[in-house]
């Protein structure tokens, strides 16, 4: 290198030394005055370099560095080693302190003779309050970090302490459980974990409840609900549930966390409260049912007894008016050839009473029919002749109308049933056929049988029975259109019904208006009772 | 001879009463049904008819209103057998309420004798 070129670098070198105003750049011999001292210096510590060369480097040092012999012991590493670099306080000439970075450096000559230390001083108080500010805020942070991390390790305590913990990916794959998931699924983790929520699945809730459970989490919205779910030993259980979305950046979903806590106890409560309702209820629905019951059959009651009262009043009041005037006629013939009269009054006057007693005696069988008072007594005996007995007892009606029963019987012999209700059934039924068949007419009975039952046909040529009367025929007070003008009370084939069924028996009849009617009463041979 | 015709469905009770009356010199027609009166009533032109309207399905009152609608038999007086006299129905079967009485069932025949004597006197003197 040209010497001349050396040269002008050495003064640029040194131009650039003594005008930098940031650095503090002075030199010392090797004990520690000052020998040279650039602007920088000036302007970092204050002194001129006219005020500070001569001095030792000490005066920039802090009385407690001072006595610990600190600027000595800058010197002798610096001595030692050839440099040494450190930040401490310094002071100014005003006195007030600054941090600085200084750098000591040993110079030598070319032939290698130490000449003095080298000094560059650099004020970086305010890199230092930066550092320091950093440094502090940095240790806050860690500080609140380490908090806020224990505090979350506190929180997640708790909350696996107390509640049923899951967490899952977007797509509801079980990445975590806590123990009380565990200990109320019945499932080990190893089972849990990489499942989604179907293994715990109770089929319970409808498809759009889950369905909306899964609109929520997935808008990244919180859902709350009461789930019922199926542990691994088929039992139930249920969880108020929590299930709260953790989004990312975007506000998306990434995973789901949730929080159950087991209110099965509570729910089988409500299901009892429920089921007792119910109960209740039923049985309100049952006891109103039975109001209503009550009172239709009262209702049902009330229209009898005034259907009775109006029957009655004019069956009563007939034959009545028939005495009262066999009476009154019975009085005026006085004569005694005038005795054939008053045998027929007091004939008619029998027969109204006679009238009046059927009446009274269908109303007491009814009565007794309806409470349940009779019971079957079955006889032995032969049912031919039992019939034929029957249909004598109607000689008398049958003479009035120039009527004629004809028997074909093809039935058993012996029988055992309830005389005295079978003879009540016929009677009852033969009467009918007389009433309501016209003078002259023949009237059939028919007798078959069966191995175990009795069929009796009863076949009349009469005013039969309209076809719109026939569903009501056996209903109490019913009278057909065609039979009202011919005396009755409508309690007739309501009680033959009756009795039928006491011998377990059935009656059936089939009939045309103008041309006739056939009943038929079916039986067992062996009645019980 | 004043001329009755009686309507009555129960065989007794037409007979006696017709036995009734022809002991006290009335000529008597009976008829067991409605339409049957009617025709009687046509025939004979009877002074009083005897009805009974115990039921109301008895063809009975067929012939009342048979007879309410014929300008000659409506003017004759009628006594009505009824179940009891406050039969709020019989009202309803006349259009002329003035020729009608009720008499309600049993009734002594003197009853049923004052009853007629009445309505034909009240008809004036023939």
């Amino acid at each position: 290198m040209p010497s001349d070129i050396l040269q002008i670098e050495k003064e640029s070198y040194q131009h650039l030394v003594e005008n930098v105003r940031d650095f503090a750049i002075f030199m010392t011999d090797v004990s520690g005055y000052i020998i040279s001292w650039n602007k920088g210096a000036e302007f970092v510590k204050g002194y001129t370099a006219a005020e500070i060369i001569g001095k030792h480097i000490s005066v920039f040092y802090t009385p407690e560095q001072i006595a610990e012999g600190v600027p000595q012991m800058d010197l002798q590493i610096t001595l030692e080693k050839g440099q040494f670099e450190d930040e401490a306080w310094r002071i100014r000439k005003n006195g007030t302190r600054f941090w600085a970075h200084v750098v000591f450096t040993l110079l030598k000559d070319s032939l290698g003779n130490t000449v003095g230390v080298g000094k560059v001083t650099r004020d970086i108080t305010r890199r230092k309050k930066v550092e320091d500010e950093n440094r502090r805020l940095n240790d806050k942070l860690k500080d609140q970090l380490q908090k806020s991390r224990s505090e979350i390790l506190d929180y997640k305590h708790a909350l696996d302490e107390s509640s049923i913990v899951a967490i899952t990916d977007q797509k509801g794959i079980i990445h975590h459980v806590n123990d009380n998931f565990c200990a109320i699924s019945k499932y080990s983790r190893e089972e849990l974990i990489g499942q989604d929520h179907r293994i715990i699945n109770s089929k319970y809730h409808p498809k759009e409840f889950i369905h909306d459970l899964w609109t929520t989490i997935a808008k990244g919205k919180i859902w709350r609900g009461e789930l019922k779910n199926k542990a691994k030993d088929g039992t139930f259980y249920w969880v108020d549930t929590t299930i709260v979305p953790f989004l990312n950046e975007k506000g998306k979903p990434y995973q789901y966390l949730a929080i159950r806590s087991d209110i099965t106890k509570r729910k089988l409560a409500e299901e009892q409260i429920h089921e007792i309702n119910e109960d209740l209820e039923r049985k309100i629905r049952e006891r109103t049912l039975e109001l209503t019951k009550s009172l239709e059959r009262e209702m049902s009651l009330n229209e009898m007894k005034s259907r009775f009262v109006s029957m009655a009043s004019h069956e009563f009041r007939t034959p009545l008016t028939a005495i009262l005037s066999s009476i009154s006629l019975i009085e005026r013939y006085k004569m005694p050839d005038q005795e054939e009269k008053r045998h027929k009054h007091v004939e008619r006057i029998k027969s109204s009473i006679r009238n009046l007693t059927d009446i009274l005696d269908d109303f007491l069988s009814l009565d007794k029919l309806e409470q349940g008072k009779i019971e079957t007594q079955c006889l032995h005996f032969d049912l031919q002749e039992f019939i034929e007995d029957t249909i004598n007892q109607m000689e008398g009606m049958l003479k009035k109308k120039n009527q004629e029963i004809l028997l074909i019987y093809n039935g058993p012999r012996e029988i055992k049933q309830d005389k005295k209700i079978l003879r009540n059934v016929l009677l009852n039924l033969l009467s009918n056929a007389v009433k309501y068949s016209p003078e002259g007419k023949i009237i059939q009975v028919q007798v078959n049988g069966d191995n175990e039952n009795v069929f009796i046909a009863i076949k009349d040529e009469g005013i039969g029975i309209p076809f719109e009367a026939q569903q009501h025929l056996f209903s109490k007070f019913f009278r057909a259109g065609n039979a009202v003008n011919i005396q009755g009370t409508g309690l007739g084939l309501n009680i033959v019904q009756k009795y039928v069924e006491l011998l377990d028996g059935n009656i059936s009849f089939s009939s045309e208006e103008n041309q006739g009617s056939v009943f038929t009463v079916g039986f067992p041979k062996e009645g019980k009772g | 001879m004043k001329k009755v015709l009686i309507i009555e469905n129960s065989r007794e009770i037409r007979e006696n009463t017709a036995e009734i009356l022809e002991l006290n010199n009335y000529q008597v027609f009976v008829a067991e049904k409605g339409s049957a009166g009617f025709d009687l009533a046509k025939k004979y032109l009877p002074d009083i008819i005897l009805c009974d309207i115990m039921r109301p399905e008895t063809d009975s009152r067929a012939f009342l209103s048979l007879a309410s609608g014929d300008k000659v038999i409506r003017d004759i007086p009628y006594i009505l057998f009824s179940e009891d006299s406050a039969d709020s129905q019989v009202g309803k079967l006349s259009e002329n309420k003035n020729n009608l009485c009720l008499l309600s069932k049993p009734f002594e025949a003197n009853d049923l004798l004052d009853a007629i004597t009445e309505r034909l006197d009240e008809k004036g003197p023939w």
